[in-house]
């Protein structure tokens, strides 16, 4: 006691030595653990932001830029998709509006309340036993994984056979003739769909934290399929499928994973915006729908899933901007200004924004350095 | 006249329509080995030509539709010398989209022009097409007449221009090879230019006789008449003349007799033309007439 | 494994494409370990035969056998897994890719996890990826390419491609390695080194090889044993010196000059 007593400054010393070598020690490995994993940390910060972001703009955003933003998401998740089989595989499909089309009106059946569903089908009572559902909006992402399920099984009778067989130009005119066909389908089976006229109120469940949740997860499976060995196979189709074939890998099978994955992206998206608009036609989902995905893969680089994020922002961005001209000016001249900037970007700017890379911390990194080295 | 008969006769004028419009997918095809997206929309355009000449200048309906078929034979010129030549030695996919772009462009055109717009538009059909004519005991109408024979006139012309002249020797010698032909001295734009304006004069013929046969014009018209007739063009075998004239004539026919004999599936007509193309491309996608293209290793 | 048991055995080979015979019934066994050479004027149909073996074309008649087993008309990722790996006459990269990434390439098929494990991704799929890029990177620093590793293909010199796209053949674990004109495109000095690197490769890797050459000269410095073919039909076999000798194979060749002066 007397001796602790008489030592307490060295032993004080000592304790407080020791302390600092410990916070020294946490310190060097918080920075080791920042050093190897910080695009890890950005990445959950701005995850973070956009959480924070969503659930404040969910209620504080202006209605025209949350509906924008909406669009985009909805855009962007079907052209993730879109540009797996594309791009990145190299497999052009011209079917995506199918797809969209049959998760669009899966995922409306499922949600639309049964009075509504009274005022829809007049004439012909709707079939069993869609008559009998109306998932409530805590289940809607029951009725979008539905759909997204149909578009996948869709995309199988399809594309066992065409892409087994087709590739090229082939393969796309095979798969936007089966796009037309389920169109057709849908269009002619008035039990089902209410044929040409359409369903209407829609419920809205369709918000910011389902679109951007659901990209986030898309992108997220998009970006470790691209980066990992299935991707490495996908980009060695599209590079030469011969070679690739030479090597052991079996071609179909990977085009086919592709190519659900685009389904069921579309499917989902479909899905999403029929909860979106309220009101859903046949006429919605035809092909000017996977024209916009093309246009949309092809401004941010067949291939890229960030540039595909970015296309599907920038073409809603554009497409709303441009609403009053064609509403007020001349209707018609949105769409004009949307073929000559896919004929452009076709012969001026193939690459894209980000032709088939993607976007790193790493390589924002040297875009700023590069900046900061020109600005100075 | 027995009603078969009549949906037989209703077959072969619509199958000739699609012959005419099939040969513009097939010629180009063989030559850069790309599906024209935007012939449909070429095809539509000669309708609208002829509209403005005939309604709004008010020239006479001949020289009208002369002007036409002029006119969007040398739109079909211009529009590969602009969008598709700089991408001839690009992936071919990038001619494909650039023509899907190029598609949407001509379709949309006409919505933004004055006078045309998005909603229908009447067709001047000519008297000659309306007058009922009497052979012997056979009321008929001149439309059923004049349309089919008009288009195998232009199509006998086909097969002697690329059969018998010098510039079809041409555009024959290039689809097999072009390469070769080229070192062999042969100008290859221009070959492909004639091609591109034959291309789009008879889908220009095409056009205009469509209207005689369904007078309404509407700026989406060339879209599902393009896809039938690219079926036609892979049902005969795409790259073969005589094949796509041969698809085209099927494929109307079988159009013409689903429609009769299944009236209650009327609505899915296009339907069964894309499952012909799907199981065509499937199955044989050589189509009747072709040679198959082998892949080389 | 007896060195003397055959490996691959073709039978009656033919091969029409319409009515033209490129290779008419062709007939060849190759032993394990060898180092066989099949030379030709150009069109003569080595490539054909190579085709044939890999299975990009169903021969129209005979059958191709491999250790013992019928691979006539197996698609060619099949064959490929079997053992039999391949480089091509037209060097076929995958040009936007890096030169490792190529190599990884080969080993997918070997990979275990399934689509999921890569989305998640589980242990299993991590430690793969990392076994994947560990024995890449061992393989390229085997064919003295670890340099390189990291850049596009399609930017390496021709070289250097070459040597890729036999590192790519090599990460498939083949048993039979099918060369097309390896030293196609090169001049003497590099056809030379080429051949000592396929000697060297072939030591390593304990490889059977069968190598299509079209000039005579490169493949008489290495393979004991020749195989010459001409028109589709196999007209002489034996060592380089019996090669060099034989009337018929003499005749093919100047045939092939005098249409060339």
């Amino acid at each position: 006691m007397r001796a602790w007593a008489r030592n307490w400054p060295v032993r004080l010393r000592a304790w407080a030595r020791g302390l600092l070598a410990v916070l020294r020690a946490w310190g060097r490995d918080l920075l080791a653990v920042l050093r190897a994993y910080w695009r890890f940390f950005l990445t959950g910060l701005v995850l973070a932001g956009l959480f924070a972001f969503v659930s404040w703009g969910e209620k504080g955003l202006d209605r025209f830029i949350w509906r924008v933003l909406n669009f985009g998401a909805i855009y962007a998740i079907a052209a993730v998709g879109y540009t797996v089989i594309n791009g990145v595989t190299g497999q052009f499909s011209l079917g995506a509006h199918g797809f969209m089309l049959l998760g669009a009106y899966l995922t409306t059946l499922l949600i639309l309340p049964l009075h509504q569903k009274e005022m829809v089908w007049i004439l012909r009572p709707l079939v069993w036993p869609f008559n009998r559902i109306a998932l409530p909006g805590s289940m809607f992402i029951l009725a979008l994984l539905a759909g997204g399920v149909a578009a996948v099984l869709a995309a199988v009778v399809v594309g066992i056979p065409a892409l087994r067989a087709l590739r090229g130009d082939y393969l796309a005119i095979a798969t936007l003739g089966f796009g037309e066909i389920l169109f057709l389908l849908v269009a002619n089976l008035p039990q089902l769909t209410n044929g040409a006229m359409g369903i209407k109120g829609i419920p809205p469940y369709t918000n910011l934290w389902w679109t951007f949740g659901i990209l986030v997860v898309v992108v997220y499976a998009a970006v470790r399929l691209k980066n990992s060995s299935f991707g490495r196979a996908l980009r060695a189709i599209r590079e030469d499928e011969l070679a690739a074939e030479s090597m052991g890998i079996n071609v179909f099978r990977h085009k086919l994973l592709a190519f659900l994955f685009s389904a069921f992206c579309a499917g989902l998206a479909g899905g999403l915006m029929a909860a979106l608009i309220g009101t859903i036609t046949p006429d919605l989902f035809r092909f000017f729908m996977t024209f916009y995905l093309l246009l949309i893969i092809v401004l941010g680089g067949m291939g890229s899933i960030s540039g595909a994020v970015v296309g599907g922002f920038i073409f809603a961005t554009i497409f709303e901007a441009l609403r009053f001209v064609d509403t007020a000016v001349v209707p018609g001249m949105r769409m004009v200004v949307f073929a000559l900037l896919l004929i452009a970007s076709m012969l001026f700017f193939r690459r894209g924004l980000f032709g088939q890379e993607e976007f790193t911390w790493a390589g924002l990194g040297r875009a700023g350095r590069w900046v900061w080295s020109k600005i100075r | 006249m027995s009603i078969f008969l009549q949906q037989l006769l209703n077959g072969f004028t619509l199958g000739s329509l699609y012959a005419l419009i099939a040969i513009g997918y097939t010629l180009v095809y063989g030559i850069l080995r790309f599906i024209n997206f935007a012939h449909g929309d070429i095809f539509m355009f000669a309708g609208y030509w002829l509209f403005y000449w005939f309604f709004i200048f008010q020239l006479p309906w001949w020289l009208a539709a002369l002007l036409a078929v002029a006119l969007t034979a040398g739109m079909g010129v211009v529009i590969e010398r602009v969008a598709y030549r700089p991408l001839r030695h690009a992936p071919r996919i990038s001619l494909f989209i650039t023509a899907m772009g190029v598609s949407f462009l001509l379709g949309n055109t006409i919505i933004v022009l004055p006078w045309a717009g998005g909603r229908q538009k009447p067709f001047p059909t000519p008297a000659f097409m309306t007058q009922v004519y009497t052979v012997g005991t056979v009321r008929i109408q001149g439309v059923t007449l004049w349309v089919p024979l008009i288009a195998a006139a232009c199509l006998l012309a086909l097969l002697f221009l690329v059969y018998r002249t010098k510039v079809g020797r041409a555009m024959r010698a290039i689809a097999t090879d072009i390469e070769t032909t080229a070192l062999m001295g042969a100008d290859i734009n221009r070959v492909i230019s004639y091609t591109f304006l034959v291309g789009s004069a008879l889908a220009a013929v095409g056009g205009i006789l469509w209207g005689c046969r369904y007078p309404r014009l509407q700026w989406d018209m060339g879209v599902l008449p393009g896809l039938r007739s690219f079926t036609a063009a892979v049902v005969g075998g795409i790259g073969n003349i005589v094949g796509a004239m041969l698809g085209g004539y099927l494929l109307g026919l079988a159009e013409i007799l689903f429609v009769a004999f299944l009236p209650h599936l009327s609505g899915l007509r296009d339907a069964f033309v894309f499952g012909v193309l799907i199981l065509f491309l499937l199955f044989k996608p050589t189509g009747i007439l072709g040679k198959p293209l082998k892949e080389k290793v | 494994m007896v060195q003397d048991s055959v490996i691959l055995s073709l039978q009656n080979l033919t091969m029409r494409f319409g009515g033209l015979v490129a290779v008419r019934e062709f007939s060849m066994d190759i032993r394990y370990g060898e180092l066989v050479g099949l030379i030709g004027p150009n069109g003569a149909g080595k490539t054909t035969i190579f085709n044939m073996i890999t299975g990009h074309y169903v021969p129209s008649e005979g059958r191709v056998l491999f250790e013992g087993r019928d691979i006539t008309g197996l698609p060619p990722w099949k064959i490929a897994r079997l053992g039999i790996a391949r480089t091509f006459q037209n060097i076929r990269l995958c040009r936007e890719m890096t030169a490792l990434e190529n190599v990884l390439i080969s080993f997918h098929p070997r990979v275990r996890s399934t689509v999921f494990d890569a989305l998640l991704p589980t242990p299993r799929y991590v430690r793969e990826e990392r076994w994947m890029r560990e024995r890449g990177l061992e393989l390229l620093a085997a064919v003295g390419l670890e340099r390189w590793a990291h850049f596009r293909a399609g930017a390496l010199p021709y070289g250097l491609q070459r040597r890729v796209e036999i590192a790519r053949a090599l990460a498939t674990q083949p048993k039979l390695l099918l060369l097309d004109e390896p030293a196609a495109g090169m001049n003497p000095q590099e056809a030379q080194d080429l051949m000592g690197f396929i000697l060297k490769i072939r030591e390593t890797f304990g490889l059977t090889i069968f190598l299509i050459e079209h000039v005579m000269q490169v493949v008489m410095g290495i393979c004991p044993r020749i195989r010459v073919i001409d028109f589709g039909v196999s007209i002489a076999e034996g060592t380089p010196e019996e090669i060099k000798r034989h009337p018929k194979v003499i005749e093919a060749y100047l045939g092939e000059e005098a249409l060339r002066a």
